[in-house]
């Protein structure tokens, strides 16, 4: 069994493996970075470090998040290079998946968003997208 | 095995440690043998080294100082004198341990160096050494310098002590007597150490941090085991960052005892801030280390050096004292061996040259260190031949960097200003230590990407000297705050030249529109502008704002820019964090976090004047590694951009521009036949570049055909040192044109032609034009020609 970190970023309910979470939080105020591509939403603090933070919503391209309501969360990931935040919509459970249970994207997905997702997991009357952190975090465009 | 790898670890620390201070101390010996302090910390190193490397099995180590060892016993003995080639043996015996230590360092072996021909040429001389003793027995009982009974207890007899005592300025304690011997964990006070030397701390010879802790901690304190100890510096960094974080903390705290009415809450908090600085300020000072440990290397480079070159050089050290952070220290060391080899190839003259010019034979390289302000000076100076400015110009003009025309213009300070250009220095002349076809440029590139600058002064026939500004500690640095469309950003002071701040109705000294690029009037000098919105695509249109300009005047590579910002806040010292991810390739230096927990960015001045095109690209695209081509100059170079009655395309050096006025026409007077103006006071003679250069196809129009015409646009310039107005047609543009592709003038007044938008494009040369419409004009500018008033 897998255990996956959970949140939305609009509709798509997208996950990603606990062991590259660090945190979630919630509001952060954030310093833009002009010049820097659209869905780099800008700069926390977090505690004393400097954490660049993406905004999901335009890296699926399907908005910028908040747009419903306002509020956003922080996904803060963690690794070799420093940290990184996931802005999303809203943050979700922590839950258990199958291995066996991971299937191909939908073919809903298309354009970039299906380039994130590396595949889905089919849990109790919803579909968890598996998100290709590596990819959604590389220097694109 | 992490029980024993610590215990590598900290050999290997402390071996380098003793190994740069025995560098140090052979020089020190060779001019003063009879030095005992000195001589007997080498002793104790060489023989910690063997004894702890044959404890932990590094058998090729144990050869090569056992045979060290062997030699040095002998000179202890007096059985061999210290001559320059057995300093040289021992100099290279510290060499091969180095290369060993690092080997092991990197590796965990010792490697596959073959030492076998310098522990022969240990054993040589140390054999030398007996047969000297066996021929002749006297050795024994004369008494030298060097011989001193047991080398581990530096005692003397009290006559011996006292000839150490005058000889050099770290001399040995004196010691009572030797009925006194001081036993190993005696305390000091059986030692009579004058107070007024301090450093020569005699600890017995198995006490290996004696050598090591006098230059970190005062010597005063006698129990050398407990003054100081070895740190990790990333946990100095973590400490670092955590003071960071208690900041802000503390800023937060501050915040919310404004508004409380607790007055027991305000009093803890004025504590804590109080506090919080005394921390951030200790935990700064744990970084910062004297900037001796970069220069006790550098009497051994001397010496091989001057040896090297066959010159006597003396090396005069000031400020050894000096602290900078650590960072900095690591990022200097470079550079600083680039100018003293520098000083030492091409400063300082050989023996015999010297006598001619009257010096004395040995040179003196001197180096002083001092703080100022935020910074610290660092000066490497030599009393050397100067530069010799015709050389270096005429090396600017074989390597490009200048062209004829220019060259006669250039000031002394111009041309200094070559050696530092990237191609000067010269693959032709390889020697062993420079000349490699890099040069001075790099050192300034290292300095300068600190946040430094270097300077050179130059006496010529007397001195050269490099000065070094380098802040104190790259983690902290102090900057201007900047707002813009209500975002802040942080620039590096060291890049701020002045502010400048007007309305916008005052008298029309504004901001001129120069064909799309803003420029400002600072002091008669065309300074080009740059919005910062617009430059971040912050701006979407311009508004005209409540008629106040804030300019920050900023110096980026050599060009002066201006920064139109909305609001210029106050001076901070910040705490430089890098920047994330993804943000790497813009124009920004770092981040930080401001007091209130806000992130601010740190702009990076020179790639946002490259990026705006107002720092010319030369210099700063060059690959620091690459030898530089002598054939591509890859020049660039400003140009004001001209437009003739014709339709023709014109330039002008902008370098050369002073101001650009509008004049009416009817304001043109004529002199002599010479076209004038009254202008500021003065009298302004006029070139009709139109006239002088006529447009030479049969469509000949004139600048005074234009009906519509009824003010000039003069561009005044000044040229050697006196001013001219050229009235010209229509100003286009200003541009950075590459001179890769240039054609030959085809006339006079011409200096060249370059392509610029598919259309040919002459570039004036002043003189030339001038000469051609007034042949007596620097005949007579000799006396000032403005002579007006």
């Amino acid at each position: 069994m897998l255990r996956y970190c959970t949140f939305w970023v609009g509709e798509l309910f997208i996950g990603i493996e606990v062991s590259r979470v660090q945190e979630v939080l919630s509001h952060s105020s954030i310093t833009p970075v002009p010049l820097a591509p659209a869905h780099v939403k800008g700069l926390i603090n977090l505690r004393g470090h400097i954490v660049t933070a993406i905004d999901m919503g335009l890296r699926f391209d399907v908005g910028a998040v908040g747009s419903a309501d306002g509020d956003t969360m922080h996904v803060i990931l963690s690794d070799d290079q420093g940290l990184l935040s996931l802005i999303v919509d809203r943050a979700g459970d922590v839950v258990e998946v199958d291995r066996e249970a991971h299937e191909d994207p939908p073919d809903t997905l298309q354009g970039e968003a299906r380039r994130l997702i590396r595949g889905a997991f089919k849990l109790e009357g919803r579909l968890l997208l598996d998100l290709d952190v590596d990819y959604a975090v590389a220097i694109s465009e | 095995m992490s029980g024993m790898d610590a215990i590598i670890k900290e050999f290997l620390a402390e071996s380098a440690e003793n190994l740069d201070q025995m560098d140090q101390d052979l020089v020190v010996l060779e001019k003063d043998p009879a030095n005992q302090e000195v001589f007997s910390r080498i002793f104790r190193t060489i023989h910690t080294i063997k004894g702890t490397c044959g404890f932990l099995a590094f058998g090729k180590l144990e050869a090569v100082t056992h045979s060290g060892e062997n030699l040095l016993s002998h000179l202890r003995d007096g059985t061999i004198e210290l001559s320059p080639e057995v300093t040289t043996a021992l100099l290279a015996t510290i060499d091969a341990v180095r290369e060993l230590l690092s080997a092991i360092e990197a590796t965990g072996g010792e490697g596959d160096g073959d030492y076998s021909g310098l522990i022969a040429d240990l054993e040589r001389l140390d054999e030398e050494a007996g047969e000297k003793k066996k021929d002749d027995p006297k050795a024994d009982d004369t008494p030298r310098k060097m011989k001193s009974g047991r080398i581990e207890l530096v005692l003397e007899a009290p006559e011996d002590a006292k000839e150490t005592e005058t000889s050099g300025s770290k001399v040995a304690p004196k010691v009572k007597s030797p009925s006194k011997r001081r036993k190993k964990k005696e305390p000091p006070v059986a030692v009579d150490v004058p107070p007024e030397k301090p450093g020569g701390d005699s600890t017995g010879a198995g006490d290996i941090d004696a050598a090591g802790d006098q230059e970190i901690e005062a010597p005063t304190k006698s129990s050398l085991g407990e003054s100081s100890l070895r740190v990790d510096v990333h946990v100095l960094d973590h400490l670092m960052n955590l003071v960071g974080e208690l900041v802000l903390a503390r800023n937060q705290i501050l915040r919310l005892s404004e508004g409380t009415d607790d007055r027991q809450f305000e009093v803890a908090s004025t504590r804590l801030h109080g506090v919080t600085i005394d921390l951030q300020e200790a935990v700064m000072r744990t970084r910062m280390q004297p900037i001796s440990l970069l220069w006790k290397k550098l009497p051994r480079f001397v010496r091989d050096l001057s040896q090297q070159f066959g010159k006597k050089v003396d090396i005069q050290m000031e400020g050894q004292d000096t602290e900078l952070d650590k960072a900095v220290i690591e990022a200097i060391q470079g550079s600083l061996l680039h100018l003293v080899r520098n000083s030492l190839d091409h400063g300082i003259e050989k023996p015999d040259l010297r006598r001619e010019r009257g010096k004395s034979p040995t040179g003196i390289l001197r180096l002083k260190a001092h703080h100022e302000g935020g910074n610290v000076l660092i000066e490497v100076s030599d009393d050397g031949g100067g530069i010799d400015h015709e050389a270096v110009l005429k090396r600017g003009l074989e390597a490009g960097l200048v062209s004829e025309a220019e060259a006669g213009s250039l000031d002394p300070k111009q041309i200094r200003g070559l050696i530092f250009q990237p191609g000067f220095s010269t693959a032709r002349r390889v020697t062993n230590v420079s000349g490699r076809g890099v040069g001075l440029d790099i050192v300034r590139n290292n300095i300068e990407a600190i946040g430094g600058s270097v300077e050179i002064h130059s006496d010529p026939g007397q001195s050269t000297s490099f000065r070094l500004k380098i802040p104190l500690t790259l983690a902290i640095i102090p900057v201007l705050l900047v707002a813009i469309r209500g975002q802040r950003f942080a620039i590096p002071q060291l890049s701020v030249v002045e502010l400048v701040r007007f309305d916008g109705e005052s008298g029309g000294l504004g901001i001129e529109d120069l064909n799309g690029v803003p420029v400002y009037r600072l002091r008669g000098h065309l300074l080009p502008l740059l919005y910062l919105d617009e430059e971040l695509g912050l701006a979407d249109s311009r508004e005209p704002g409540d008629g106040s300009v804030n300019i920050v005047v900023l110096q980026g590579d050599d060009r002066r820019f201006g920064l139109i910002v909305d609001k210029i806040e106050d001076s901070q010292e910040i705490v430089v964090k890098p920047l994330g991810r993804l943000i790497e390739a813009l124009p920004y230096a770092g981040s930080t976090i401001l007091g209130e927990g806000a992130v601010a960015l740190i702009l990076d001045v020179l790639r946002l004047g490259l990026k705006a095109g107002v720092v010319s690209e030369a210099r700063t695209h060059q690959a620091p590694d690459e030898e530089p081509a002598i054939a591509d100059t890859g020049e660039r170079r400003t140009l004001l951009y001209l437009m003739g009655p014709a339709d023709e395309r014109m330039a002008v050096d902008f370098s050369d521009v002073d101001r650009l006025e509008f004049i009416p026409a009817s304001k043109i007077e004529s002199v002599a036949d010479l076209p004038v103006v009254q202008y500021r006071d003065e009298i302004l003679q006029l070139v009709w570049v139109d006239q002088t250069l006529p447009e030479r196809r049969t469509k000949v129009r004139k600048i005074t055909d234009d009906p519509d015409l009824d003010s000039l646009q003069v561009v005044v310039c000044t040229v050697d040192g006196l001013r001219i107005g050229l009235i010209v047609y229509r100003i286009l543009d200003i541009i950075d044109q590459s001179m890769k592709v240039t054609r030959p003038a085809s006339r006079e007044g011409i200096e060249t032609c370059v392509v610029v938008e598919e259309r040919v494009t002459e570039i004036i040369d002043l003189r030339g034009l001038i000469r051609l419409s007034d042949p007596g004009f620097f005949e007579r500018g000799l006396k000032p020609s403005s002579g007006g008033r």
